[in-house]
């Protein structure tokens, strides 16, 4: 109520100027004695050049003559000119002052978030206990990390944290600062790749293909180290050496989430494997917990999170190109962001990349359609 | 309450702009002037309304109010109270809300100060002037508004890039804008006066302090810019031939070329399309700055298709305007002929010849900038054209106009003679090259463009300000003080504004004296660059509010006495994995000791070391120029033309 109120008085205080300004008597056109003023000017300033010595008596009259000359040839020009401009009744003014008033309210309407408080940090009352123990904890992690950044009790508790709140590159330099410390942990080196592999959307790049080594060869029975080492497998090509490494971990691991994520793996390769007579550079699906780690973070922060490992998947397929079924994947990922166009980019090239694999295209095709995208929409 | 009332107002200023637009420009086609009584409270209604609306957007961000979505975007609760202040136009939807702030001051400007200006004049400038205010507007709230509010509201938000968090680029937006949309108003001034179809010496007298506000602060704004770079960026150059940058130099150029020309049109009536032409080319220039830097389409071409809403409404306001201006320009152009002759040896000459020079280069600018992007447009191929090609095309269009600033100084009004003007400048010759020879004496294997360079430097420092010299002993040789003094604010300022190019031409050749050293040091080991030693003393962990920062510690000696402590660095900003560099500056005289550290091995961290001599003139020169501008707003005279002898027969060579 009180919005409406004082955005009623800013209107009032709009239109009373704007009216009182039509209904005054206007101003008299004054260009006639504009150019006068100026021409007096011109006069002054010669006489004052003239009394400081700067302009010779000779030349101070021809300069007086040419602005003379003007004064004249512009006073002819203002008498052909047409009629001055006259003053008439304030009609289309009056219009206008009733349309701002009759449309700003709409248009706020429409634009605005009628209503909606101010919510400055300071007052915030919705942020529950356990949100703000948590932000809390991580500002005062933060806090610590900046002044302690070696202190390994610290590093321990942020690594989990940032995971979970997404911020994976912090993550990573956690990760690695740990490994400094524990270099003969295989579980911190299974840390670190896993922070590497999820910063970087998914893939496993030379870094954290080094870390998984290293965890490997301090531990090879690691459950999270042998995972990895599948999914390093997988990325660089070698489907058959990928299965085997998660076969062999599934049959170790007692029943649980992370036998099942595994399995979904094993799944998801075995039904991949018939395709893949050219498999490098192939991107795996999110891994389950990828999956389940992005379910965990609030909202915001998932929608990025996906957005990131999406864009990520874009950057590759674009650059080095991949099987049907990613390209499948990136579309429809592209098309749930609304980023119509892109999606429609990312059909095209797959549709170029896989001309001749004829039920790749009729698939693609299909799902075009599906989705209501056209091919190439932005180049 | 306030933020929604920010955004009422702006909604309000749109309404009330689009009024101010319309109503004038209707009254002048059909006669009746009490429209266009509209405009001058028109557009101080604007400048408070667009006024509530930014404070409204900064009580939100000095609040944290992550409500806002541009807020949460680019706001932290941890960050600096300046910063997030500074947050407020560090990001696409606050800058343009800047930019319309700056637009409708200019706006309300003209209806407080302009009391001298032609009542219909005046009103048509603020019309056109709130068109462009509409345009923008209509932007702001259809596609980059900066009052979109999130519910619900995240508990934190993403907090300013950090390159941004610098006391440096705090200030720089604001600079450049005021000079890219001073220019504005000078636009509105040239639209109006093709409308009403008045363009003459009296039109130039009426735009002088506009052009000169929007030039000082945009020439002020260009120098930040650099000066930000050059600390910041920490590879010790001062300026790159990036795409930004060169958006920024474009309008500068031809608002150099605008300012000289203006003068001939108050003094002479002459050079009217010329200064016509360029006030509506400024701002075009300015608007394709915004364009470039607003629509993502400088980061890649493919960017902007993916976001192109934004990009082609800029597109769309960029045609609307110059194509509308030049569409009146091409009308009212027949009117424009005529004017004072000249003979090409003349003042006006010069300026002529100034103003082509200027253009040209604008134009290599243009080219090297646009040619990139239109090329990856078309066929996908991504070059890079970089300092190579303005080295070759810029400066050697520059060098001549500086070496012709001086003379130009001296020249007559109408019809004038190089050769007098060889022997009035012999002082300056001679300095140019006593200094060369000293330097060439002086400095072992000093590069010929380095001796050369800083000759021309000192021609036009001293050449410039003999000039006041010249003028102040015309008329015997008795109270030459009274009559230096008494110079008229505007040829003093131009003294020294070609003093500053001078300078700053000094501070670029000098840049061939410059020393580096790239080393990689342990505690304890020393490095020698100038005359300096820097020793390593070592690295520290530094928190601050929102960082971790990595510093060295360095004692500068010079002499073997101590001169200095520096402590480059480099932070990390929480929550943002990219770097940024603090570099270590000790300046000596007018050069610095400029040190930045790379990464560390072990015990041992890379450091780049420079010693610079003299290269504070380059921002000098630069400073100079701009309240050298500043200075001569407040010359309130007139300039009248002074012709010799009117029974002289007129070289014909006017050059319209």
């Amino acid at each position: 109520m009180m919005f409406w109120i004082v955005a009623a008085l800013v209107l009032a205080a709009v239109l009373i100027p704007l009216i009182r300004a039509v209904a005054a008597e206007p101003e008299r056109d004054n260009a006639v004695d504009a150019d006068v003023a100026f021409f007096k000017a011109q006069e002054a300033e010669i006489d004052r050049m003239v009394a400081e010595g700067a302009l010779p008596a000779d030349e101070a009259a021809a300069a007086r003559a040419e602005a003379a000359r003007k004064l004249i040839a512009r006073a002819r020009e203002q008498e052909a000119a047409s009629a001055p401009l006259a003053v008439r009744k304030a009609l289309v003014p009056a219009l206008a002052v009733v349309a701002i008033s009759a449309l700003s309210i709409p248009l706020y309407l429409k634009l605005g978030s009628p209503g909606m408080a101010d919510r400055p940090f300071a007052t915030r009352t919705d942020i529950s206990r356990p949100e703000q123990d948590m932000l809390r904890l991580v500002s005062r992690l933060d806090a610590h990390l900046a002044e302690a950044p070696n202190d390994l009790r610290g590093l321990e508790i942020a690594l989990p944290v940032y995971m979970r709140l997404g911020r994976f590159e912090d993550a990573v330099s956690v990760a690695e600062r740990i490994v400094v410390q524990k270099p003969d942990s295989a579980d911190a080196h299974a840390n670190h790749a896993e922070t590497q592999i999820f910063a970087g959307g998914g893939a496993v790049s030379d870094d954290a293909r080094k870390a998984i080594a290293k965890a490997m060869a301090l531990d090879g029975t690691l459950p999270r180290a042998r995972f990895y080492a599948g999914l390093a497998a997988e990325q660089a090509g070698n489907g058959p050496e990928a299965l085997t490494i998660w076969r062999a971990l599934e049959a170790d691991l007692k029943d649980g989430p992370e036998k099942q994520a595994v399995g979904a793996q094993i799944a998801r390769l075995a039904k991949l494997a018939p395709s893949q007579s050219a498999p490098s550079g192939a991107i795996p699906a999110p891994s389950k917990d990828a999956a389940d780690a992005v379910r965990a973070l609030p909202e915001a922060e998932q929608k990025q999170a996906i957005r990131s490992m999406v864009e990520g998947l874009e950057t590759r397929l674009m650059a080095n190109g991949g099987s049907p079924d990613d390209w499948q994947r990136l579309v429809r990922a592209l098309a749930m962001l609304g980023e119509k166009a892109r999606a429609g980019a990312a059909l095209a090239k797959a549709l170029s990349s896989h001309q001749a694999d004829q039920p790749a295209v009729a698939a693609l095709t299909t799902l075009g359609r599906d989705l209501g995208l056209e091919a190439g929409g932005a180049q | 309450m306030i933020v929604e009332l920010g955004h009422f107002a702006l909604v309000l200023a749109l309404l009330v702009s689009i009024a101010t637009a319309v109503l004038p420009i209707w009254g002048e086609r059909t006669g009746n002037r009490r429209y266009l009584a509209v405009a001058g409270p028109g557009s101080v209604i604007q400048f408070v309304l667009v006024s509530i609306s930014f404070v409204a957007l900064t009580w939100a961000y000095l609040g944290s109010d992550f409500s806002v979505r541009n807020v949460y975007e680019n706001s932290h609760t941890d960050q600096p109270m300046i910063y997030r202040f500074s947050g407020v136009w560090g990001n696409h939807e606050g800058s343009i809300l800047l930019w319309v702030l700056i637009l409708v001051l200019f706006g309300a400007c003209v209806a407080a100060f302009g009391r001298s200006v032609p009542a219909t004049l005046r009103a048509l400038t603020i019309a056109i002037q709130s068109s462009i205010t509409a345009a923008f507007l209509l932007f702001i709230l259809f596609t980059s508004n900066p009052f979109a509010r999130m519910d619900p509201v995240p508990l934190e938000g993403r907090s300013l890039n950090p390159i941004l968090q610098d006391f440096g680029l705090a200030i720089h937006p604001p600079l450049l804008y005021i000079g890219y949309v001073g220019f504005s108003i000078v636009f509105s001034f040239a639209a109006a006066a093709l409308i009403i179809g008045r363009i003459d010496a009296a039109f130039a007298r009426i735009v002088r302090p506009w052009i000169l506000i929007a030039w000082a602060t945009l020439t002020a704004g260009i120098a930040m810019g650099s000066y930000w770079a050059y600390y910041e960026l920490g590879w010790g150059g001062f300026w790159f031939w990036d795409p930004v940058e060169n958006a920024s130099l474009m309008p500068w150029l031809s608002g150099t070329a605008l300012l000289h020309s203006a003068i001939v049109m108050e003094r002479r009536d002459a050079l009217k399309i010329w200064t016509i032409l360029l006030a509506v080319l400024t701002f075009s220039l300015s608007l394709l700055g915004t364009f470039l830097v607003r629509s993502g389409v400088l980061t890649s071409v493919h960017s902007f298709a993916s976001d192109p809403a934004r990009g082609v409404f800029i597109l769309i306001i960029l045609c609307a305007f110059i194509g509308g201006a030049l569409a009146l320009f091409a009308a009212r152009g027949p009117q424009l002929a005529g004017g004072a002759l000249f003979s090409p040896i003349s003042r006006e000459g010069s300026l002529v010849l100034n103003n082509l020079f200027l253009s040209a280069a604008c134009a290599a600018v243009f080219i090297g900038t646009l040619y990139p992007l239109a090329l990856e447009a078309l066929t996908e191929a991504k070059i890079s054209v970089g300092p190579p090609f303005f080295n070759a095309t810029f400066i050697p269009l520059t060098l001549p106009l500086v070496l012709a600033m001086p003379f130009g100084q001296q020249l007559a009004w109408k019809r004038g003679a190089l050769l007098p003007i060889l022997t009035r400048l012999f002082v300056a010759i001679l300095a140019g090259f006593v200094v060369a020879a000293l330097v060439a004496g002086f400095v072992q294997g000093a590069p010929v463009v380095t001796i050369l360079g800083i000759a021309l430097g000192v021609f036009v420092v001293v050449g410039s300000l003999d000039d006041l010299r010249i003028r102040a002993s015309r008329g015997g040789s008795g109270a030459f003080f009274s009559r230096l003094f008494g110079l008229p604010k505007s040829i003093i300022a131009a003294a020294f504004a070609h003093m500053g190019v001078g300078l700053m031409v000094i501070g670029i050749a000098a840049t061939g004296f410059h020393e580096e050293k790239i080393a990689s040091m342990a505690p304890g080991e020393t490095l020698t660059v100038g005359r300096f030693e820097l020793s390593f003393d070592g690295l520290q962990r530094q928190p601050g509010p929102n960082y971790i920062a990595t510093s060295g510690t360095f004692t500068v000696r010079e002499g073997g006495r101590v001169v200095a402590e520096l402590h480059p660095g480099k932070r990390t900003y929480i929550g943002k994995s990219m770097p940024t560099s603090e570099t270590g500056r000790h300046t000596s005289g007018l050069g610095q000791v400029y040190l930045a550290i790379g990464d560390t091995h072990g015990t041992r961290t890379d450091v780049r070391a420079y010693w610079k001599p003299w290269v504070l003139l380059i921002w000098l020169g630069p400073l100079v120029m701009t309240l050298a501008g500043l200075y001569s707003m407040f010359d309130r005279r007139l300039r009248v033309a002074a012709p010799h002898r009117a029974k002289a027969v007129l070289a014909a060579g006017a050059a319209e």
